[in-house]
């Protein structure tokens, strides 16, 4: 809809859209100082050299080489993205899973399960990070003295700092955390399937395989859809798992974008470098986003 | 005719009870493995350290309950909560005033090129927040604010989520019926005070799923609380503070617990009293997104 120009807005119009743009002005002005001057500065940072103190140097697209020949920082993002892609995979499965059984539950015991499931994902990354670092410590943890009693001493690793499993262990850990809230997303889903259809098709004798392959995940798709679209983008945001859990240990194992990012600024001073990063990283992001977004609507046109 | 439903309807039935009886078990087991961890770190909390590594399975001979006081005061975990209330609190309220007044002129008032704001402000919330922090920490650093307890941390959590809220409360401002405002504005009442006093009150559940929205971002939020935090040691969010106390402890397990736990227990204090506002919350988070 266009608006008219000049003498064509009334006089309350014109009015209004002067207390409208007073009204947007607080938010303006925080969205440019806290988003939009940072953006414009960190591609003027990615081109250049700085050490955070004088002078910067404009070197063009050096840092950007840099990056694309420096396998150490090549492996960080190789390292998120599969993070990010195993934790994705893991709470989609455990929490379509869990939704698909709940909905089956009674008013009163469905909401104490949704609780318990939703439990991990009411806490702050940092926390249940620091209660898996707990539960899979190598001597005392958990899931190790699980093993132990259970006779399965084979099963018994140092999670967290065993090169080859780190990065499954995170992306589990990860996507199970995550899990409740795509539990909580894909069971409203399901309850806003019509109750008649359900009750047409119990006396049409269908059993619970039934249901759920022919009606329940049919009619859920676009929600699964927009779920899955938002998990892959929370799944790239691995900071404060990943600096929780382990530092990017053991060496440099498990160490993703953002912490090589905040390293090669706050410890080496590399400030360029840094924002190269940070802006690579997330072109990849949005590019994912993008992907699965653009996946998920051909699949929802199929038929 | 009715011999024959009645038989398939009490085939149907006992069907129908052993498949909810195979799905309460699975969903028993799978309960264990969510929630055990936090017992197990409730029990743990209880115990001194010497009596956690005689039996980690034992209960806590008696209520220990010296681990919270030694938690809460030495390791400043009191400390850093009430901090971290501070920044939630200030944050939220700010957040809610600022997206409140810009979905408001979004939606009601006249304001040119509205599609175009709502798709900046589409296109500014899926942004990585990786794009922003090292350059705002410098223009942080350069007016003094990363001098100042909880401003820097406040400002940016403030700015970084106007956007997605103004996007929810406008499409809940769109179900407020106009002639309401306009009845409004024939009686002569100015537009701050029909907003605050009209509108708002009949938004109360929008308001409360925006900042329980934001509460989640603002209480979790680690890189940015790190970083602008990296010159002090006042004014700890409790993430931050969390690490810190991570580190003086090392291994003291029962320590640790009982940290955790004083954050977690309030967290599902909130949780059973605004359940609803919640779940509302991640689906407006999903639409937004």
């Amino acid at each position: 809809m266009k608006k008219k120009k000049g003498k064509k807005y009334g006089k309350l119009d014109r009015k209004l859209m002067g207390i409208g743009i007073l009204f947007l002005l607080p938010a303006a002005v925080l969205i440019g100082f806290t988003t939009v001057i940072p953006i414009i500065w960190n591609i003027v940072l990615s081109l250049s050299n700085w050490n955070g103190n004088g002078a910067l140097e404009f070197t063009g697209l050096d840092n950007y080489m840099k990056l694309f020949s420096d396998t150490a920082t090549l492996k960080t993002i190789r390292n998120s993205m599969v993070v990010a892609v195993g934790s994705t995979v893991v709470s989609m499965v455990l929490g379509i899973l869990l939704a698909l059984m709940i909905y089956k539950m009674g008013k009163k015991e469905g909401s104490v399960f949704r609780f318990i499931f939703y439990n991990p994902s009411m806490m702050p990354m940092t926390v249940a990070g620091l209660l898996f670092v707990f539960v899979l410590a190598p001597d005392e943890g958990l899931l190790n003295n699980i093993f132990g009693a259970m006779g399965l001493t084979s099963l018994q690793h140092a999670w967290l700092a065993e090169p080859g499993l780190v990065l499954g262990t995170l992306a589990v850990v990860s996507g199970f955390k995550d899990s409740g809230t795509i539990m909580m997303l894909i069971y409203t889903g399901v309850l806003a399937i019509p109750e008649d259809l359900f009750e047409s098709a119990r006396l049409d004798g269908t059993n619970y395989w039934k249901e759920i392959r022919l009606i329940i995940l049919p009619l859920i798709k676009p929600t699964i859809c927009m779920v899955l679209s938002m998990n892959v983008m929370w799944s790239f945001k691995t900071y404060d798992m990943v600096w929780t859990m382990t530092q990017g240990g053991p060496g440099s194992m498990s160490k993703t974008a953002p912490i090589a990012m905040i390293q090669q600024a706050f410890t080496y001073n590399k400030f360029g470098y840094a924002s190269a990063i940070g802006l690579v990283f997330s072109a990849l992001v949005l590019v994912c986003i993008a992907l699965v977004r653009r996946a998920l609507r051909s699949e929802a046109y199929e038929y | 005719m009715s011999t024959k439903t009645a038989v398939m309807k009490k085939k149907k039935w006992t069907e129908d009870r052993t498949i909810k009886l195979i799905l309460r078990l699975l969903l028993l087991c799978f309960s264990v493995i969510y929630i055990y961890p936090v017992i197990f770190a409730v029990i743990t909390s209880l115990k001194t350290l010497p009596e956690f590594y005689t039996d980690i399975w034992a209960l806590p001979k008696n209520f220990l309950y010296g681990n919270y006081i030694e938690a809460f005061f030495t390791g400043k975990i009191g400390e850093y909560f009430l901090n971290s209330v501070i920044i939630a609190v200030c944050s939220i309220l700010a957040i809610q005033v600022i997206s409140t007044m810009a979905a408001y002129a979004l939606t009601r008032l006249r304001v040119p090129h509205t599609n175009l704001i709502l798709l900046i402000l589409f296109a500014l919330q899926i942004l990585p927040t990786e794009t922003i922090i090292i350059p705002l920490y410098v223009e942080m650093s350069k007016i003094g604010f990363l001098r100042m307890q909880y401003v820097p941390i406040i400002i940016a959590y403030v700015g970084w989520s106007i956007p997605g809220s103004a996007i929810i409360l406008k499409n809940f401002f769109e179900t407020v019926p106009k002639e309401l405002l306009e009845a409004a504005r024939i009686d002569g009442s100015g537009e701050v005070k029909s907003l605050f006093l009209i509108v708002l009150p009949l938004m109360k559940s929008a308001v409360c799923t925006v900042s329980i929205m934001n509460f989640n971002f603002v209480w979790g939020e680690l890189m940015w609380a790190q970083i602008a935090t990296l010159l002090t040691d006042k004014g700890l969010p409790l993430t931050v503070g969390l690490l810190n106390f991570k580190g003086q402890i090392s291994t003291n397990w029962p320590q640790l617990c009982a940290a955790i736990c004083i954050v977690i227990l309030p967290l599902y204090l909130i949780f059973l009293l605004m359940q609803k506002y919640f779940i509302a919350g991640l689906t407006a988070g999903g639409v937004k997104g």
